[in-house]
């Protein structure tokens, strides 16, 4: 969907799936070419491979289990794909280097979903901090409750829950692997500094767990930066509640994943600032606005608010060639409700003209 | 006086410890009064049966011992008559709101208070918080700029129970218009709305358009209601009050907008004043800041950070105390013993001890 939102990217062909009769019915549902819906991963990139420069894919999206993403990326990288991954990179640190080294020696592009770092405002607190506007840094405090694993999820067949909590498949670490590395990673990106040792504690709660579901952890930085990470997957009644804060000499940034369009910016003695998300505003950095897409007061969910009235049209578009109704899924504001607007601001109009008097709506035609 | 808002203004008078609670008329039934005055050690001879037995008393006390100021916290109704009779003998009236029943009796009011030159407060409570004496300020520095749009709302739902059968109702006093007077709704919350935009604003209501309803016919007083406002500068405005909006509590918020900017502010959140700024980063001021005006630091008691609700924390530790000393049941955790004293002080040196060994595990023993 992401991917999608730009206009920039089309999806060709692809492996749905590790059931290759599941992956083909889903190519299908998605009306991709029957000739480019693969079985597996080593198929598609050699099949690919052999098209015409002009018509073979121009990179490849990996969304596996962490232990399916090092044979898919090296593949794709042997074939000459530009990759984008999910995080965590890989399983272990020797397949981590084989990776980098990989990457270095082909000069192709490989992108890491880092997603919480590419919010606008995370991108305007990294400008802030290279722009000294907080001055040098001196504490970083990055929260991640979850409460998803509270209980023993992964008993109940939920596959995500099953495979994360898996050493075989998660790696050698579940709270933290999963997003732990966030807030590490958000750590790093937003001060720009490295984090140079760490001192862990690891548990895993729920009886009969391997893997940690729950991480504290202390870390000291370049430039005698520090931070604390508290990382939680048994958290009751959190959802996503990432939450970033760091602390400078001359001031602080806060954010919040709950309210991800606001960026509070704080200096001792002053009104705090809400900065908000808005390509309007011209007080945010430009590599801000150049990563946004709507208006001051617009949040990204009224994109989505747009898309349900576009795919419900388009439903009913489809419907009525075939002379069949629309579905439940599926109204829109219709002509009807053209008709009404226009009648209550004729109204409104009319009330406020005559002197502020009770005016009826004429909404019969 | 042992009613809710009997509480808030005992508290509020010995606060700036300008105040001490001597005498008065403590209930209609005058046995309860009593026991009232007994519970706080008053003397007993100064418990009145009636407010003209007590002016009548404490006028027979020489000055030094006489009752300087009268609380006057009863229904609507007496109001007018209790004030006309303190003023009328020289005794300083702090009054709840609505000052009279009629407009006329205000007036009337107002001419006495003039003639005998005494010292007349109305509770007009909200005006007291400090970031709305902060608004008032900002407003008043041309912090806005000229106003152009006020909008005031005050939402609460504890009539919706009541309102739905004739019986519930009529236990209401408020909904009696013997009692309460013209009006409910605007009567008693409605006015604080346009009390606070006059307030703030330092501009007067000029004049209004408004729709009330009371929800069924057989019900005399308004229960909701909406009015337009224009003020004497020619702007605009709304006051939208509601006791029927179903599960509010006490949600009274004020947003007034001048060509300049907006400030905006919540009673159930009373620390935080919104400046909108157009074109920058809104911000947020909280009481005890020194960015704060004056008047507004003088109306802080406490540092920054410490919400209001600090003194109901601390007074609770003192209940707990108290009763300690009485021997009344014990209840666990009414206040901190000298057992948490000692779990905090080994708290602390674990910590350092912690840090200084290189960040290890310490025992707190």
């Amino acid at each position: 969907m992401a991917s999608q939102l730009d206009g920039q990217i089309e999806l060709v062909c692809g492996v749905f799936s590790s059931d290759a009769d599941k992956s083909i019915a889903f190519g299908k549902e998605i009306y991709l070419n029957d000739d480019r819906l693969y079985r597996t991963f080593d198929e598609m990139m050699a099949s690919e491979a052999r098209r015409s420069e002009e018509e073979r894919m121009d990179f490849v999206s990996i969304v596996t289990q962490n232990n399916m993403h090092f044979a898919p990326a090296m593949s794709a990288l042997d074939h000459g794909f530009p990759v984008i991954i999910d995080k965590p990179l890989c399983f272990t640190m020797d397949e981590a280097k084989q990776l980098r080294a990989k990457v270095k020696t082909t000069g192709l592009p490989f992108g890491l979903t880092y997603t919480y770092a590419y919010y606008p405002m995370l991108i305007q607190a990294k400008a802030m901090v290279k722009n000294h506007e907080i001055g040098k840094v001196r504490k970083i405090m990055v929260e991640y409750p979850q409460g998803w694993l509270s209980d023993k999820l992964e008993d109940t067949g939920q596959k995500q829950a099953a495979w994360r909590s898996d050493p075989q498949k998660a790696g050698i670490s579940n709270c933290f692997g999963d997003i732990g590395t966030h807030c590490g990673h958000l750590a790093e990106y937003i001060s720009g500094l490295k984090i140079t040792e760490v001192l862990a504690e690891l548990n895993a709660f729920v009886p009969g767990r391997t893997l940690d579901d729950d991480a504290d952890v202390f870390f000291r930085m370049e430039q005698q930066a520090q931070g604390v990470i508290s990382a939680s997957q048994v958290a009751h009644g959190d959802e996503n509640n990432l939450k970033f804060r760091i602390y400078g000499e001359a001031g602080a940034l806060e954010w919040s994943n709950t309210d991800h369009n606001t960026l509070l910016v704080k200096k001792q003695g002053a009104p705090t600032q809400i900065y908000r998300t808005g390509v309007d505003h011209s007080y945010l950095h430009e590599e801000t606005r150049l990563n946004m897409r709507t208006p001051s007061g617009h949040p990204e969910g009224y994109i989505e608010a747009f898309a349900n009235i576009y795919r419900n049209f388009s439903d009913h578009v489809r419907q009525f060639k075939i002379h069949s109704s629309p579905d439940l899924r599926g109204t829109y504001p219709n002509i009807d409700d053209g008709f009404k607007g226009m009648a209550l601001v004729s109204a409104v109009v009319a009330s406020s003209a005559n002197g502020n008097i009770w005016t009826k709506i004429k909404d019969k035609s | 006086m042992s009613s809710f808002i009997g509480i808030v203004h005992r508290v509020a008078a010995y606060m700036g410890e300008n105040y001490v609670l001597t005498g008065g008329v403590f209930d209609i039934d005058f046995d309860k009064g009593n026991q009232f005055a007994a519970q706080l050690e008053l003397d007993a001879a100064r418990s009145y049966p009636s407010l003209d037995i007590f002016i009548e008393k404490e006028l027979a006390l020489t000055e030094e011992e006489r009752i300087q100021v009268v609380s006057i916290l009863t229904p609507n109704f007496l109001h007018f008559e209790m004030a006309k009779k303190l003023v009328s003998a020289g005794f300083n009236v702090i009054c709840e709101k609505p000052i009279t029943v009629t407009a006329d009796e205000a007036r009337s009011l107002e001419k006495l208070v003039q003639e005998k030159g005494v010292v007349f407060g109305l509770t007009h409570t909200y005006t007291g918080y400090p970031m709305i004496r902060q608004m008032k300020s900002m407003i008043a520095q041309g912090k806005i700029g000229r106003i152009q749009k006020v909008d005031a709302q005050y939402y609460q739902g504890w009539i919706n129970p009541s309102i739905h059968q004739e019986e519930e109702r009529k236990k209401v006093w408020r909904l009696n218009p013997k009692m309460s007077g013209l009006s409910c709704c605007m009567g008693d919350i409605g006015v604080h709305a346009f009390n606070l935009i006059e307030y703030t604003t330092g501009l007067e209501i000029d004049k209004v358009l408004a729709d009330l309803d009371t929800l069924y016919p057989e019900n005399e007083l308004d229960v909701d209601g909406t009015t337009l406002l224009r003020m004497n500068n020619g702007s605009r405005g709304v006051i939208t009050a509601s006791q029927i909006a179903t599960g509010e509590e006490n949600n009274l918020s004020i947003a007034v907008y001048g060509d300049q900017g907006g400030l905006k502010w919540e009673q159930e959140h009373p620390m935080y004043l919104k400046h909108l700024i157009e074109g920058a980063p809104t911000q947020i001021y909280k009481p005890g800041n020194p960015y704060n005006s004056e008047f507004a630091l003088e109306s802080t008691k406490i540092a920054p950070g410490h919400p209001e609700g600090l003194f109901d924390a601390m007074g609770n530790i003192y209940n707990g105390v108290a009763a300690a000393i009485y021997g009344r049941p014990d209840r666990a955790g009414a206040f901190p013993t000298v057992h948490d004293g000692v779990r905090g002080m080994l708290f602390i040196e674990a910590v350092l001890s912690s840090s200084s060994q290189g960040q290890v595990w310490v025992k707190i023993s």
